[in-house]
C-alpha cells in the first residue's frame, strides 16, 4: 500500500489550497486509486471530504457535479444524464463506487476510462480553483496537463444534459475494462465523439473521420494495430446506430 | 491518531495509525467477518456498509473513516438464530469457503432495504464488486432472491434439486425432440436424474445444509487470519526482481538495524536443505531441486530473504534496505525454447540429483506406449496431426497463501495455515527446520479457496524459520501481486496429437507428444504432466497409444497444482482434435466420439502405465474396467437443455438483425479420475458422546467444497442419525487421523470410504450394546435408524440410552471406531459439456451466452455441494478459456499481477449455468459416489473452441481466446 506519513482533513478550501501546495502533499478524494498504490514515496495526505464539494446542482442549462460526489451518487441521482449514470456504473464494481468520485476519476486520468469519454460528449468543463482563483476549462485541457493538479483543486465539474448518448467497446469479457470503446453523443448541434484506450487519455474525435491522427498504445490486451480497426468498427457502429440505420 | 467512528450502532473511539486501512483496524477491533483479498479493494471480501454503502475497507483509510457509521456483518449476531439473508444463504448453499459471505450478505442487506423486489441484474449488479472462485455467483444469486422472499413475508419454495426422468435406458443413445425442453428451473437448482440402481437412503443424497453454514454466514472466526495470538510478528519476503541471477553478497545490516525487526534469513543463515515442495505423497517426485533460501534466484519473484518485525509496514521496509548484489543471467521462457543449446542452464548447482538432463533444462521424459503406434498410424485409413498451445493462469483463490507458526508452550512447533495437505507439509517441513515430525504440529482452519494452489508447502518453512529465529508467532500472508507471481500457477503446455482412425472412423492409434513448462523448479511438474497423458489417452478406446513427453526447466513464475491437474490442458487438445477428425470424417461429432468413448466394461488400457511414481513398461496381466458410466444419459440431457439441434439452423447462427454476430454451440466429452489408485488414503475415527451423538474426526481438508458436510452425511447414514448429531473436526495433526489432503479428486470416494468403514465399526458395536439392553441374541437382526435401534420385533432403545449405558453404566467402554482406506480403483466420473456463444466477427469479442454440463458422478452425496463444485469449476474453466492469463514482460516480470488486468469472471457478466446430475451407481464407492471436483475444468474450453468453429468455420487451437486473438484468426481464415 501506499507509503502515508499523515492525514490531514481541512474544512476550508482555503485551508486545502494551503496545504496541497506543500511539497508532497496530495488530495485525497475517494482513495481508491491512492490508498491502493504501492508508491515507496512518503505521501501528505490531504483528505477533501470536509469541503462541500458534494452537491450536483442545475446551473444555466447545465448540471455542475461537485468533484467529490461519487460514482455511487451519481448513478441514483435521476437529475444527471442517462448516459453519465451508465458509465459511471460501468467505471467500477460496486464495491468502489460509493468511494470513487468524479473528480478523482477526472485528475486519474485513465486512458480507459469510459466515464471520462461520456464527460469529453457532454462537453464537460472543469471548475478549478488554484492561488489564482477559480478558473474554468475544457476537461479536454485539464486530461492532457495534469500537472495542474499539483496545486489546484477541481471543485466541479459541469456538463450539458441534452442529447442522446451511444456506446460501443471491446472487452475481453462483458463487464472488462474495453480495450476500446467509443461513446457518441448527438445533440443540437452535432456530433460528439470520444474513443478510450487509444492514447493515453481518452480522447475527443472528429466523427467523420474518428481514427485520423490517432496512434493507439500496444499492450497485452491489443496491439496498436488491433486498436486502431477497432475504433474505426465501434465508432462507425455509434453513427449508424445513432442514425437508426443497424 | 485518534478516531471515532460508528461501529454497527456504537459509537467507538479507536487509535490507530494514519498509513492504516480501516479493514486493519476492524479486524484489530475484532471484525472477524471483514476479509483481506487484496490491496486494492477489487475482491471485495473486505467490504463493509460505510455510511449505508457497500464499500470496500481495504482502500478506506481508518482516518478517513473518522465521523462516519461503519456496519460489519457482526451486527446481525445478536442472537442466536440466524437473519433471513443468513439463512437464505446457508439454505441455498450459497457459500462454499464463505471467505467473502460477509460481504455479500452485507451488499444484500443494503439492496433489499433499498428494493424489496431485485431483478436479478440488479441483485448481479451489487454482487459485481465481490470476486468469488468457487460458487459462479449462482447459488448466491438464488440466496439473495430467496432472502428478498422472507423479507416481504413470503414463504419461499424449500431449496430442493428438480428431479428429472431419464431420456436413456442409461445404455443407448436417444434421438432428442428439438421441440422437447427441459421443465423449467432457477439456474441455481441442480437437476437431478436419479437411477433405479441406487438404493433409497436418508441422510445421504439429500440436500442438507452444510455443517460450518452457521460459523460461516455469521463471519465468525475461521480462517487463519481469525485467529489472534499474543506477541505476533508479521513476516514479510524479498523476492527477486529478476529472472535468473546469481546472489553475489546479501548485506541485511540496515535491515536488522531498524527498530521493530526482529530477524532477518536468507541463504547465509538458513540451513540448506533441499526439498520439493509439491504436496505429495511419501516419497516426494525427484528432483528435490529447491531450498528454503538459494544462492541463485531463478524466476522474477523468488525467494531472496525474510524478515520478522512488529508490523508489516517495518517489515517490508526491512526488505527495501537488505542489499543484494546480483549476477544477472540469461534468462529463458518457453518450453520449446528452453532445450537449445544456447539456453541457460537453470540448475547448475551440483546438489541437485535426478535431473534428466540438467544441461538441456530437461527435468523429466515421461514415455508409456500401449501396442504398436507407429504401424498402426502407417496402416491406417486416414492421420491426423494437431498441435495445441496451453498457456498460464493462476488459481487466484480470494483468501491469498498466509500461515502464522509459533513454538508453543512444550516448544513444538505449530503452524496454523491455509493448506490442502496438513500431513504432507508436517513431513516436508519437520527436516528444512530440523526437528522431529513428532514435534510439529499443523493446524488447517477453514481455507479461502485452494484449487490446487494451496496443495503444496509454499510459505509454511518460512513462517516456521521465523518463528524459531525470533522464539515468537510469527504470520506470513503474500499480497495478491505476490499471489500472482510468487505462489504456483497452472502449468504452461505445447501438445501435439497423432490419431489414426480406420474406415469406419474407429480410432486405431492416437499418441500425444507433450512439451510441459514446469517454470524453475519441478514440484508438481512430473505428475501434472503425466496425468495430462493420462487423461489425454484415456477418453477413447484404442489399442495403441503413445505418450512422449518433456519436461522443461524455465524461468517463469512456477507452476504447480491446479484444480484439473493437466487434464484441462489435455483435453483441450483432445476434444479440438476429435471434434476436427469428426468433421473431416463427415460424422457428427458426437456421434464420432461415441463410437470411440470408453463404456462400462472397456478397459482403461493406459492408466496403470502412467503413475505417480514412475512409469510401466510392461504389459500387465489385468487392467482396470469402467464400471459406471452415464454419459449416454448426460448427453441427452445436455442435448435437450441447449437445443443442441440449433448448431445446423443458419437463420438463428446468422441473425439478420445483427449483421457483425454469429451463434455457435460446442461440445466436449469429459472423462476424468477419482483419486490416485493405491496411494491416496484417507483416515477417519468416529466416537459415541453421552447424547447419542458423535465426534468425527478426519484428516481430510475441506477447502469449501462441503467436504466436512458429505463425510458427516456418510456417517449419518450409517448411524441412523441425523447429519447434527455428528460433530466433524478435520485436519489436525496432532488430532484427526493421516489423510493425503484435499487433491486429486479423492475425498468423497477415499476419506468416504475410511468414514464408512469407521461408522461400520461404531455401528456394530452399538447394535451389539443395544441387543445386551433388549436382550437380543442376535445383534445383526437390530436395525438403526432415527437415533435409535429397532430389534426385529419393534422394540427400541435411544443412542442416548446406550451412551449412557455404555459410559457410565454397566461394561463401561467408549464406543468408538477407525477406518482408513485406499483404493485399487479409480471410477472416472463422465460428463457433457455444452457451451452457447456469439462471436462478434468485426472484432474478435466472444460472449458466453450458456454453459451446461451434464455430468456423471456417480451418487451425489449432497446435490447441492455438489452442483456448487460444478458451478464453481465451470467459472474456472471459462476464465481459464477466455480471458485469464499470466502476461510476462522480455524480462520475465508478471506485467498484469491484480484483478481487472488480470481479468476474472464478475457476477454481472456470468453466462447462464445449469447444471445436470446423472445419477450412477459406482459399486466401490461410498453409497455409489464418484468424483465431481475437476471435472468441470476440463470441458468448456474445447467445447467454446468447437462453437467458434461452429459459429465461423474457424480453427484456434490456442489459449485464451482474447478478442484479438480471435480477430487474427478470423482474418487469416
Amino acid at each position: 500500500m501506499a507509503k502515508i506519513i499523515s492525514y490531514q482533513r481541512p474544512e476550508s478550501l482555503e485551508d486545502a489550497l494551503n496545504l496541497i501546495s506543500q511539497e508532497k502533499h496530495i488530495p485525497l478524494a475517494g482513495g481508491t486509486l491512492l490508498n491502493a498504490g504501492d508508491d515507496v514515496e512518503p505521501l501528505h495526505l490531504v483528505d477533501l471530504q470536509g469541503l462541500d464539494l458534494k452537491r450536483i446542482e442545475e446551473a444555466e442549462g447545465r448540471l455542475q457535479i461537485g468533484s467529490m460526489v461519487t460514482l455511487d451518487e451519481i448513478i441514483k441521482n435521476t437529475n444527471c444524464p442517462e448516459s453519465i449514470r451508465i458509465s459511471a456504473r460501468s467505471e467500477l464494481p460496486s464495491t468502489l463506487r460509493a468511494l470513487a468520485t468524479i473528480g478523482g476519476t477526472v485528475a486519474s486520468a485513465d486512458s480507459d476510462s469510459q466515464l471520462l469519454a461520456c464527460l469529453l460528449v457532454h462537453d464537460a468543463e472543469v471548475v478549478i480553483l488554484g492561488p489564482n482563483g477559480e478558473s474554468t476549462s475544457p476537461i479536454s485541457d485539464v486530461l492532457g496537463n495534469l500537472e495542474i493538479f499539483n496545486s489546484q483543486l477541481i471543485l466541479s465539474i459541469s456538463v450539458a444534459t441534452d442529447g442522446k448518448c451511444v456506446f460501443e467497446s471491446t472487452g475481453r469479457t462483458p463487464a472488462d475494462t474495453p480495450i476500446v470503446s467509443v461513446t457518441t453523443r448527438k445533440c443540437a448541434d452535432g456530433y460528439r465523439m470520444a474513443i478510450t484506450g487509444v492514447a493515453t487519455t481518452p480522447v475527443l474525435v472528429d466523427h467523420e473521420n474518428p481514427t485520423l491522427s490517432l496512434k493507439p498504445p500496444s499492450d497485452f490486451r491489443g496491439s496498436s494495430k488491433y486498436r486502431m480497426q477497432l475504433a474505426e468498427v465501434l465508432s462507425s457502429r455509434t453513427l449508424n446506430s445513432m442514425d437508426g440505420e443497424n | 491518531m485518534r478516531i471515532t467512528i460508528e461501529l454497527n450502532g456504537q459509537k467507538r473511539e479507536i487509535d490507530c495509525e494514519v498509513h492504516e486501512t480501516l479493514l486493519t483496524v476492524l479486524r484489530r477491533e475484532g471484525m472477524s467477518s471483514v476479509r483481506f483479498g487484496s490491496s486494492s479493494g477489487e475482491t471485495g471480501a473486505s467490504a463493509v456498509l460505510f455510511d449505508g454503502r457497500l464499500a470496500s475497507s481495504e482502500v478506506i483509510l481508518a482516518a478517513q473513516a473518522d465521523g462516519h457509521s461503519v456496519i460489519t456483518l457482526e451486527s446481525l449476531n445478536t442472537e442466536a438464530s440466524l437473519h433471513p439473508v443468513q439463512a437464505a444463504f446457508a439454505a441455498t448453499g450459497a457459500m462454499q469457503s464463505g471467505y467473502s459471505v460477509g460481504a455479500m450478505i452485507l451488499g444484500a442487506l443494503q439492496l433489499l432495504e433499498e428494493n424489496p423486489t431485485p431483478t436479478e441484474t440488479e441483485i448481479r449488479d451489487m454482487l459485481s464488486g465481490i470476486l468469488d472462485r468457487e460458487t459462479a455467483y449462482v447459488k448466491p444469486v438464488a440466496a439473495i432472491k430467496q432472502a428478498a422472499a422472507l423479507l416481504r413475508g413470503e414463504e419461499p419454495e424449500p431449496f430442493r434439486p428438480l428431479i428429472l426422468k431419464p431420456m436413456t435406458d442409461g445404455v443407448n443413445a436417444v434421438e432428442v425432440d428439438p421441440n422437447d425442453s427441459p421443465p423449467d428451473a432457477s439456474d441455481a437448482v441442480p437437476r437431478l436424474v436419479p437411477s433405479s440402481e441406487v438404493p433409497s437412503t436418508s441422510v445421504v443424497g439429500q440436500p442438507e445444509i452444510k455443517v460450518d453454514a452457521v460459523r460461516l454466514v455469521k463471519g465468525n472466526p475461521a480462517f487463519t487470519a481469525d485467529f489472534d495470538i499474543r506477541g505476533l510478528l508479521h513476516a514479510k519476503v524479498l523476492l527477486s526482481p529478476h529472472a535468473h541471477a546469481r546472489i553475489i553478497s546479501i548485506d541485511d545490516s540496515e535491515a536488522n538495524a531498524l527498530p521493530g525487526v526482529h530477524a532477518v534469513i536468507h541463504h547465509e543463515n538458513i540451513n540448506r536443505v533441499k526439498y520439493a515442495s509439491g504436496g505429495q505423497s511419501y516419497p516426494n517426485p525427484k528432483p528435490h531441486d529447491q531450498v528454503s533460501f538459494d544462492n541463485k534466484v531463478r524466476h522474477v519473484g523468488d525467494r531472496v530473504a525474510a524478515v520478522a518485525a512488529e508490523t508489516p509496514e517495518i517489515a517490508q521496509e526491512a526488505c527495501n534496505l537488505i542489499k543484494v548484489e546480483y549476477e544477472i543471467l540469461p534468462a529463458v521462457f518457453d518450453e520449446l525454447e528452453a532445450g537449445k543449446p544456447d539456453a541457460p542452464v537453470i540448475h547448475d548447482e551440483v546438489d541437485t540429483e535426478d535431473i534428466a538432463d540438467r544441461d538441456r533444462n530437461l527435468v523429466h521424459q515421461i514415455f508409456a506406449q500401449r501396442g504398436d503406434v507407429d504401424s498402426a498410424l502407417e496402416s491406417a485409413a486416414r492421420t491426423y496431426e494437431q498441435t495445441f498451445r496451453v498457456h498460464q493462469v493462476q488459481p487466484a483463490p480470494i483468501e491469498p497463501h498466509i500461515s502464522t507458526a509459533w513454538l508453543d508452550s512444550d516448544e513444538r512447533l505449530v503452524v496454523r495455515t491455509a493448506t490442502q495437505v496438513p500431513f504432507h507439509t508436517r513431513r516436508m517441513l519437520a527436516p528444512l527446520v530440523g526437528m522431529d515430525i513428532k514435534d510439529v504440529r499443523i493446524i488447517k482452519p477453514r481455507i479461502g479457496g485452494g484449487f490446487g494452489a494451496k496443495q503444496e508447502m509454499l510459505i509454511e518453512d518460512i513462517a516456521a524459520h521465523l518463528a524459531i529465529a525470533t522464539r515468537k508467532p510469527v504470520q506470513l500472508e503474500l499480497t495478491r501481486a505476490e499471489e500472482f507471481f510468487a505462489s504456483r500457477t497452472r502449468h504452461p503446455q505445447t501438445l501435439t496429437y497423432r490419431t489414426g482412425v480406420d474406415s469406419e472412423g474407429n480410432l486405431v492409434a492416437q499418441e500425444l507428444k507433450l512439451v510441459g513448462n514446469t517454470g524453475p523448479y519441478g514440484t508438481h511438474g512430473y505428475t501434472v504432466q503425466t496425468v495430462a497423458g493420462l487423461r489425454g489417452l484415456s477418453s477413447y478406446n484404442c489399442d495403441n497409444k503413445r505418450f512422449d513427453c518433456d519436461v522443461m526447466y524455465t524461468n517463469i513464475p512456477v507452476p504447480g497444482a491446479y484444480r484439473g491437474y493437466g487434464a484441462p490442458q489435455a483435453l483441450f487438445g483432445l476434444e479440438a482434435h476429435m471434434e476436427d477428425i469428426a468433421l473431416d470424417l463427415g460424422i457428427d461429432p458426437i456421434e464420432f466420439r461415441r463410437r470411440n468413448w470408453v463404456k462400462v466394461g472397456d478397459e482403461l488400457n493406459i492408466a496403470p502405465h502412467l503413475g505417480e511414481h514412475g512409469t510401466v513398461e510392461e504389459e500387465l496381466d489385468e487392467y482396470p474396467k469402467v464400471m459406471s458410466n452415464g454419459i449416454e444419459e448426460c448427453v441427452a440431457q445436455g442435448t435437450r437443455a441447449i437445443a443442441w439441434h440449433r448448431r445446423h439452423d443458419e437463420s438463428w447462427k446468422n441473425p439478420v438483425d445483427r449483421p457483425h454476430i454469429r451463434r455457435g454451440l460446442g461440445f466436449a466429452f469429459c472423462m476424468h479420475g477419482t483419486s490416485i489408485p493405491f496411494l491416496d488414503m484417507g483416515g477417519c475415527s468416529i466416537k459415541l458422546n453421552d447424547d447419542g451423538s458423535f465426534n468425527m474426526l478426519v484428516g481430510a481438508t475441506d477447502l469449501g467444497t462441503g467436504a466436512d458436510t458429505v463425510l458427516g452425511q456418510i456417517a449419518a447414514e450409517v448411524l441412523g442419525v441425523p447429519l447434527e448429531d455428528i460433530r466433524v473436526y478435520s485436519s489436525d495433526t496432532d488430532v484427526t487421523p493421516f489423510d493425503t489432503g484435499a487433491y486429486a479428486s479423492s475425498t468423497t470416494y477415499i476419506s468416504g470410504t475410511a468414514v464408512k468403514k469407521a461408522a461400520d465399526v461404531v455401528r456394530q458395536r452399538l447394535k451389539e450394546r443395544a441387543a445386551m439392553l433388549l436382550d437380543i441374541e442376535i445383534p445383526c437382526s437390530i436395525e438403526l435408524r432415527d437415533k435409535r435401534a429397532w430389534a426385529p420385533d419393534g422394540r427400541s432403545v435411544s443412542l442416548e440410552e446406550i451412551a449412557l449405558d455404555s459410559l457410565h453404566l454397566n461394561e463401561q467402554e467408549q464406543i468408538m471406531g477407525t477406518g482408513s482406506h485406499v483404493s485399487p480403483d479409480c471410477p472416472p466420473p463422465f460428463a457433457a459439456q455444452f457451451v452457447e456463444i456469439e462471436i462478434d466477427i468485426e472484432t474478435g469479442q466472444i460472449e458466453i451466452i450458456k454453459m451446461i454440463m451434464a455430468v456423471d458422478c456417480g451418487v451425489a452425496i449432497n446435490p447441492v455441494t455438489a452442483s456448487g463444485q460444478v458451478e464453481g469449476g465451470m467459472l474456472q474453466a471459462l476464465g481459464y478459456a477466455h480471458c485469464e492469463e499470466i502476461v510476462l514482460d522480455e524480462k520475465g516480470k508478471m506485467v498484469n499481477p491484480s484483478f481487472g488486468p488480470y481479468r476474472i469472471y464478475r457476477a454481472d457478466e456470468m453466462p447462464e449455468t445449469e447444471v445436470f446430475l446423472v445419477q450412477t451407481m459406482e459399486d466401490s464407492g461410498p453409497f455409489g459416489a464418484k468424483a465431481v471436483a475437476e471435472i468441470p475444468k476440463d470441458g468448456v474450453a474445447p467445447a467454446i473452441r468447437n462453437a467458434i468453429l461452429n459459429a465461423t468455420g474457424v480453427r484456434i487451437n490456442e489459449l485464451p481466446f482474447t478478442p484479438e486473438r480471435v480477430h487474427q484468426a478470423l482474418q487469416r481464415d
